[in-house]
């Protein structure tokens, strides 16, 4: 059996490609989310969460280092056993289609809400399966090179937003400064570090960075992210005060269409709608790639390629699930979104501490 | 049957693709292998002072059956045994009849008037029968009559020695053919390349075997201004169909003796010499051989022009950007020598290819070089806007004007709104229209006769233009969007990666129209992605920018001549290093100057 050379992507690349999956959320309805929480105290979650990721990649690492030349289904059986390794795997594959087919249907409707509202859904799914379907055919590199060339365009276009919302800035939105209480914006904060679940990327595709490189692509991509998260959680509360904010779909679409530059310049959210539709293309076709790699290795395939457009078949199928966009945001944010942490940051530490137990990996990882 | 193959081929799952990559990365044996000494067919290196021009390897049939034996096919080496019938392995005969038999069956003569025999006795004592043999139009009259037929018909001291055989040969062209290219041939084979390169090659009797000699002398163009690639400053010549005179232009202008002209030939059947020239001290190594592999691995008969040997040797030839740099200018072909870079001559064409051609090579203009830095900077901008100006102008107005409306300012809506009051057609439609008669005048442009060329483009911009106005057909902005991607598109220097850019915008106009931005936003995600897939001879096509290499000086921005300090590292060269860091000695010297010392002369 040919396996396929496994694919391996540099510093830049890769931060770039954590960052966009991490990050694109923002996209979506998470700025409103958060401050539905968290009332004025809303940029306090999103820096909590970012601090609780920090601690949980520490633990990712300690676990990437014990097995710095497996991949992570065969460590996971290594550690428990073919069966419990498999239900292991079987478990983030799951979890990783369920958001997968959920984010893809949620970008569906923000493409039919900002650019296209005669067109069908299933119409412009379609395509957009398509397109994600090509780039994750062609493979992570390409994706992962993708990304790093439309980071900076994509993070400009958001500052640029944020920027220019000036005019509407109000300091009183960010009062009274502690929200909904300390307390609550612990236990949310802490709650809300599964905003940061797609960091189970760099653990389940251990193999495509350079394990020299892990920590810091995990370290910065985790720290770019919240800064970014901050920075837009918290002019979104200056511009949209606490009460209103928790209300709109697409938060950052909301603000783009608030920007005035005099009577000439006066609708420029279009534009933004490139960096969107960019960013949610990346995004997708990472997941379907990852997703497809994971299974690949889990069953000892040669290639990932053919698994793609059955992935994407039944992404398309599990995606038109919810019957309507309400409840798509409802099950997501409701779901995974909260408690999804247990179970992408639970896992590694799960396996850390068993290999630990079982005295496996590390420097008894001379056996394989 | 068929119903289970196609049943198991739709369904079914053969394993990974059966294809040989190629991947130009930097390996600590590369380094090595400088130093090693060489055989015959490696690459002379930057250690090894002594080089020499390889002459044409004329065994066109014999590398085809070698090729195909290696690869194993049979009924291809069947086939090439059959289209190289006329050209014999045999050996020249000692008889000199025999031999002149031979070269008139191989020639079919006297059914084929071009080729010339001459038979003449040499005036020796005894006198020796010989017979030369050349193609008349290939072949210098002059060289023939003065240089070969004059001294042997009339030479004197010629002394047949103890073993006659051999040393009338040896002994004719040692002493008595003052050419400075001759060659002793012992195949049948080599005559027949030798001739028909327009070389005259002499039998004589006794002899097993013949002496070839240069009297290539047909007539070709002179070296003219470069046609399709022009500058304000800089150099104007540009490269010829004869691959001499091109090889010399790039010799002149990089004089260097680690310059290396290796030759070789493509299509059994036009047997078409060609040229791979690159810096031996510079260029890595992997990347020669990997241009060597394709083109001796080519199985066709026919290859005239740059173009096809082009679609023969490039990695993704169904991509609408290319992947090999056409030129017709040598100063260009230098400066990426310089590099890096291989450059691959074919005789009869003024293209020169240079590989590796990544998408940032296909922007630069050798002018960046040859103006102000500032300028250049200036130049790139404007061009790399034009690029985007061509793929998405068009598609831009169409989305604009169908679906998002609400971006264009009131005043300017209704502005737009009222030039096309009048229009029946919907804005797709419109803008195919002028787009396809934009196309009809360049094509037409170039094809009609050249006196009448520039009055088509005057009809063709204007009247036409004018004419689909007034009579409501397009609106008048519809006009301007078309006229400016068309300038857009002719800024860009490369006339291929034009081409493509030009083509892509008729995706860009459909996608636009079918889903607005959301199309185009998608168009330009699978191109990228398509981009980002694409390599050029194991090279990444946007390198440097993805994969992120070393910084460069010269990708968008041009950096100052004296800040180019670095090669391009995704070629991998040799020697990275293009000048030390400090390369404006004379600005350091004069800084260490004393600071009061200008002062005090003054004062003085």
């Amino acid at each position: 059996m040919v396996i396929i050379n496994q694919v391996k992507i540099g510093q830049a690349e890769a931060i770039a490609l954590i960052v966009t999956v991490l990050a694109t959320k923002v996209f979506l309805t998470y700025p409103a989310f958060i401050v539905s929480l968290g009332g004025s105290a809303a940029w306090q979650i999103t820096l909590i969460s970012g601090l609780v990721t920090l601690v949980f990649f520490w633990f990712i690492l300690k676990y990437l280092e014990r097995f710095p030349d497996r991949t992570f289904p065969e460590t996971a059986e290594y550690i428990t056993g073919p069966y419990l390794g498999g239900l292991i795997v079987f478990s983030v594959l799951v979890l990783w289609l369920f958001e997968l087919a959920i984010t893809f249907r949620r970008f569906g409707e923000l493409i039919v809400i900002v650019a296209l509202p005669e067109t069908s859904i299933s119409i412009t799914m379609l395509i957009f399966l398509i397109c994600t379907g090509l780039a994750a055919y062609l493979g992570l590199s390409t994706i992962a090179r993708a990304c790093y060339l439309a980071f900076p365009f994509t993070l400009g276009a958001v500052l640029l937003i944020l920027v220019l919302s000036y005019p509407s800035w109000n300091t009183d939105w960010l009062f009274p400064i502690l929200g909904n209480g300390v307390l609550n914006t612990i236990k949310v904060g802490i709650m809300r570090s599964s905003d940061f679940i797609e960091l189970n990327f760099i653990y389940a595709l251990p193999l495509v960075f350079y394990a020299q490189q892990v920590g810091k692509i995990g370290y910065l991509s985790i720290i770019i992210t919240m800064i970014t998260f901050v920075m837009i959680v918290i002019t979104f509360q200056l511009t949209i005060p606490a009460v209103v904010g928790q209300e709109p779909y697409l938060p950052l679409y909301q603000m783009a269409q608030s920007v005035y530059l005099g009577r000439f310049i006066q609708r420029i959210e279009a534009i933004f709608v490139f960096f969107w539709v960019f960013s949610g293309y990346l995004w997708v076709s990472a997941g379907v790639y990852g997703f497809c790699h994971i299974l690949t290795q889990w069953l000892k395939l040669p290639d990932y390629r053919p698994l793609v457009l059955p992935t994407l078949i039944i992404i398309f199928a599990v995606a038109f699930i919810p019957q309507s966009k309400p409840d798509a945001l409802s099950i997501a944010n409701h779901s995974y979104r909260s408690f999804g942490y247990i179970q992408a940051f639970g896992l590694p530490v799960l396996l850390l501490l068993l290999a630990i137990l079982f005295g496996k990996g590390g420097r008894y990882n001379a056996e394989r | 049957m068929q119903l289970k193959h196609w049943t198991s081929k739709i369904l079914g799952y053969d394993g990974p693709p059966d294809s040989r990559d190629f991947d130009l990365v930097e390996t600590d044996e590369e380094q090595e292998s400088v130093s090693e000494d060489a055989g015959e067919e490696s690459i002379p290196t930057s250690m090894s002072r002594k080089h020499k021009i390889k002459k044409p390897k004329k065994t066109g049939s014999a590398r085809y059956r070698h090729n195909a034996n290696k690869s194993g096919v049979d009924s291809d080496e069947d086939n090439a045994e059959r289209l190289n019938q006329g050209k014999s392995q045999r050996e020249i005969h000692i008889d000199l009849k025999t031999n002149k038999k031979s070269i008139e069956q191989l020639f079919h003569m006297p059914l084929n008037k071009d080729v010339v025999i001459r038979v003449f006795t040499l005036s020796t004592e005894p006198p020796v029968p010989a017979f030369l043999v050349f193609i008349e139009g290939m072949a210098d009259t002059k060289l023939i009559n003065d240089y070969i037929l004059k001294p042997l018909m009339l030479l004197t001291n010629l002394d047949p020695g103890p073993d006659i055989s051999l040393d009338t040969c040896t002994n004719v062209l040692q002493k008595h053919l003052p050419s400075n290219q001759v060659k002793k041939l012992t195949l049948f084979e080599d005559v027949v390349t030798h001739v028909l390169s327009g070389d005259t090659v002499i039998f004589f009797e006794g002899c097993p075997c013949a002496v070839s000699t240069e009297t290539k002398g047909f007539s070709h163009r002179a070296v003219d201004t470069a046609r399709t690639e022009q500058v304000v400053q800089g150099p104007q010549e540009g490269f010829v169909e004869n691959m001499r005179s091109n090889t010399s232009l790039i010799r002149r202008t990089v004089r260097s003796e680690k310059l290396i002209t290796e030759y070789l030939q493509v299509g059994f059947r036009n047997n078409n010499n060609m040229a791979i020239m690159y810096l031996a001290d510079l260029v890595n190594p992997d990347l020669v051989q990997e241009v060597k592999r394709r083109i001796k691995s080519i199985k066709t008969d026919y290859v005239a022009e740059s173009g096809i040997l082009e679609e023969f040797i490039e990695d993704q030839p169904f991509s609408l950007m290319p992947q090999i740099i056409k030129t017709e200018r040598p100063d260009r072909v230098s400066s990426m020598l310089s590099e890096g870079k291989v450059a691959i001559i074919v005789d009869n064409t003024p293209f020169v290819m240079l590989v590796p051609g990544l998408l940032f090579d296909f922007l630069h203009s050798p002018e960046d070089h040859y103006v102000r830095f500032p300028h250049a900077i200036w130049l790139r901008i404007i061009r790399v806007f034009a690029v985007f100006l061509t793929i998405l102008l068009p598609a831009f107005y169409v989305a604009i004007a169908t679906f998002h409306q609400e971006m264009i300012p009131t005043d300017l809506l209704l502005s737009i709104a009222a030039a096309r009051e009048r229009v029946p057609f919907p804005t797709i439609v419109e803008i195919l229209l002028m787009e396809l008669s934009f196309e009809l005048v360049r094509e037409a442009g170039v094809r009609v006769p050249g006196i009448i060329g520039p009055t088509l483009g005057i009809v063709g911009t204007l009247i036409l233009g004018q004419a689909a106005v007034a009579a409501s057909i397009v609106s008048p902005i519809l006009i301007i969007i078309v006229a400016v991607t068309g300038l857009s598109s002719y800024t860009i220097p490369n006339y291929a990666a034009a081409f493509g850019f030009r083509f892509m915008r008729f995706f860009f106009i459909f996608l636009a129209a079918t889903m607005g931005f959301f199309g185009i936003s998608s168009g330009l995600f699978v191109l990228l992605c398509l981009l980002l897939n694409m390599k050029s001879f194991g090279v990444p096509y946007l390198a440097p920018v993805a994969p992120k290499t070393a910084p460069s000086a010269d990708i968008i921005l041009r950096f100052p001549a004296w800040q180019q300090e670095t090669r391009p590292d995704y070629q991998q060269p040799l020697d990275v290093r293009r000048q030390p860091k400090l390369s404006r000695v004379w600005a350091i010297k004069q800084s260490r100057q004393p600071a009061g010392g200008s002062e005090n002369e003054g004062v003085d």
